[in-house]
């Protein structure tokens, strides 16, 4: 089994609208894949899917496993942190560890207490008296605890502070992520996780527009900075993207060779946050 | 085994308050009053020149008089005064029960926390019938601890009582009362309110998983306007059964059926028509065969598969249903 996830032709309608509209990808094993796409493009719907929090239409194999229908054995080897507001609010530190202790086979109460013992948490407070940051840590504590094979974060981030999130990113790679393991994350502050990961699953309107490790992202995209006398060189080329610095265009593309390119002008690595925007054009039209 | 404790313990930790501290604090009431009863009568002897209790004569006096054989109706007097404290527990165990149930399968719909419960691998089934259990007997076990406690609390109480005015506690309270007996009856009786109950549970419990939104509406407007429309278009007239059939066997099961020995209502009224002009003395409160006809009885059964199907389908809906946010 080499793929971790498969997909295929995955289908979600609310009503007339459709959520997912035909999916198609495969997530490798050892892989740290960002699904990234704008609001409403059917991140969440995908991660509802993948962890049998929904039905849909289509194929789709996590684990070897079916979502739809062997839920309970897949939880035994995935966890996911769905946003930091989910724990909760009357549980005790002590008590969530208990209890993820008491129904998960592989939680290590040891390694769950090592993590939280770098943190101000103590096993009496309760989560609603801990600030969001705090609960993300002992969120993280949790699920770091699990030997799991995948991990899916959708939004494992949102509303901390910039600490918070450094730090959470910091430990789920030095001290969580290995060969084994794979992780599936969805958010919006791209920047901050493009270093991390190791593959990009873009998805807009309901279909994947890009799927690619970073590697092919980097040879694929390029960026360069074009005088106006030679915009309308840079235009033939079909660029992605175009936006003005300083009187300037830079052109984003997808493809051309680079030495093609680099009679245009100044050549860069375009960020993550880059190539999405040009992807996305139009995805609120 | 370890699994299924921690799912129990899990709902407990939620909801301590009702679970433990409502039968804590019923009890800490009712002991209470009891002392404040206790406190005017000692008032009122006081003012007497004697120091006596009196009930019109004194109660010294009344008690050399009575013969030993009326002495025996002592211990039903305990009985159904002990019961009655019973009552007020059962009573507030329902209230705590029909709001726990209400809230089981919704309130983590609505703070979006089942997607941390749905994060391990619990699965529906799993969680649908911890919370069956907790309602059917973890609860109403604690319930009976508290009561228990509650009697021998009451009891010493009036036995310190009776004695600091001169009356031999072991003749008047703790020889006659019988605290141990009736807690096995009580203890019996968990069981047969469980599956007399069942409705009720299924019922809330489907509730609290279909609800998008006010589920204490969606659970007692509904049958109550099917009732209502019922009776209005005299539907089940047409069948020749009488109008108040669906109140009482529909709309009363599903709703009030936790209340406490509500089986029990019926067969009170039947012994009370057969027995004579006194009406049932408080013995047959948890007269065996009164338990054992309930236990025979359809209306039982019937509602015992209703509750399994509603149970089921609670089930189904939390593995459906997602957010109620």
């Amino acid at each position: 089994m080499s793929s971790v996830i498969r997909a295929r032709g995955l289908v979600k309608a609310y009503g007339k609208s459709r959520a997912l509209d035909g999916v198609d990808f495969d997530v490798p094993a050892g892989r740290i894949v960002g699904l990234i796409g704008p609001n409403g493009a059917g991140k969440t719907t995908a991660l509802k899917a993948i962890l049998g929090l929904t039905d849909f239409e289509g194929e789709l194999s996590v684990l070897g496993y079916d979502p739809r229908t062997q839920r309970t054995q897949l939880m035994n080897e995935v966890c996911f942190i769905a946003d930091v507001a989910v724990l909760p609010r009357w549980i005790r530190v002590g008590e969530a560890i208990e209890y993820v202790e008491g129904v998960h086979p592989r939680f290590s109460r040891k390694t769950c207490e090592g993590f939280l013992a770098k943190t101000k948490l103590k096993p009496a407070m309760r989560v609603k008296e801990l600030s969001k940051g705090m609960v993300a840590q002992l969120h993280l504590a949790l699920v770091m605890a699990i030997d799991a094979k995948l991990l899916v974060l959708d939004e494992p981030t949102l509303g901390l502070d910039i600490l918070y999130r450094k730090e959470f990113y910091q430990n789920l790679l030095n001290e969580y992520f290995d060969h084994e393991k794979t992780i599936v994350v969805t958010t919006h502050q791209v920047e901050e996780i493009e270093h991390i990961l190791t593959d990009l699953l873009f998805i807009k309107d309901g279909r994947i527009a890009l799927a690619a490790s970073m590697d092919e992202v980097g040879e694929r995209f390029t960026e360069a900075m074009v005088a106006p006398e030679k915009r309308e060189q840079a235009l033939a080329l079909k660029p992605l993207y175009e936006r003005q610095v300083f009187g300037r265009s830079v052109f984003l593309f997808d493809g051309p060779a680079r030495d093609q390119l680099a009679a245009l002008g100044e050549l860069h690595k375009p960020s993550v946050a880059d190539i999405f925007v040009a992807t996305m054009k139009g995805a609120y039209a | 085994m370890n699994r299924y404790v921690t799912l129990l313990k899990r709902e407990y930790w939620e909801h301590r308050g009702g679970f433990l501290w409502a039968p804590v604090w019923a009890v800490v009431a009712l002991l209470a009053m009891s002392l404040i009863g206790m406190g005017v009568t000692s008032w009122h002897a006081n003012r007497t020149f004697d120091g006596e209790i009196r009930i019109g004569v004194p109660l010294q006096k009344l008690l050399s008089e009575i013969p030993p054989h009326e002495m025996a109706k002592l211990g039903l007097g305990y009985e159904a005064g002990l019961g009655g404290f019973w009552l007020v527990m059962q009573i507030v165990l329902f209230f705590v029960l029909f709001f726990y149930l209400l809230g089981a399968l919704y309130d983590d719909r609505r703070d979006r926390s089942i997607l941390f419960w749905k994060s391990l691998p619990v699965s529906d089934t799993e969680t649908v019938l911890s919370k069956v259990a907790v309602a059917a007997i973890g609860a109403p076990l604690l319930a009976w601890a508290a009561t228990v406690v509650l009697h021998l609390l009451f009891l010493g109480m009036l036995g310190v009582f009776v004695f600091a005015h001169g009356l031999s506690p072991m003749e008047l309270v703790w020889g006659p009362a019988e605290p141990l007996a009736l807690a096995a009856k009580m203890l019996a009786l968990v069981p047969v309110n469980a599956l007399w109950a069942l409705p009720a549970i299924g019922w809330l419990l489907l509730v609290s998983a279909f609800a998008r939104s006010k589920p204490f509406l969606w659970a007692v407007a509904l049958p109550v306007a099917l009732a209502v429309a019922i009776n209005t278009f005299e539907l089940l007239e047409a069948l020749r059964i009488p109008d108040t059939w669906f109140w009482q066997h529909v709309v009363g099961r599903i709703l009030t059926s936790l209340v406490p020995l509500s089986w029990f209502a019926n067969a009170f009224i039947e012994r009370a028509e057969q027995a004579d002009m006194n009406g049932p003395g408080p013995e047959m409160l948890v007269d065996w065969s009164v338990i054992g006809g309930v236990l025979a009885s359809p209306e039982l059964w019937i509602g015992v598969v209703a509750g399994t199907a509603m149970i089921a389908a609670s089930i189904h809906f939390r593995r459906r249903r997602e957010l109620a946010d």
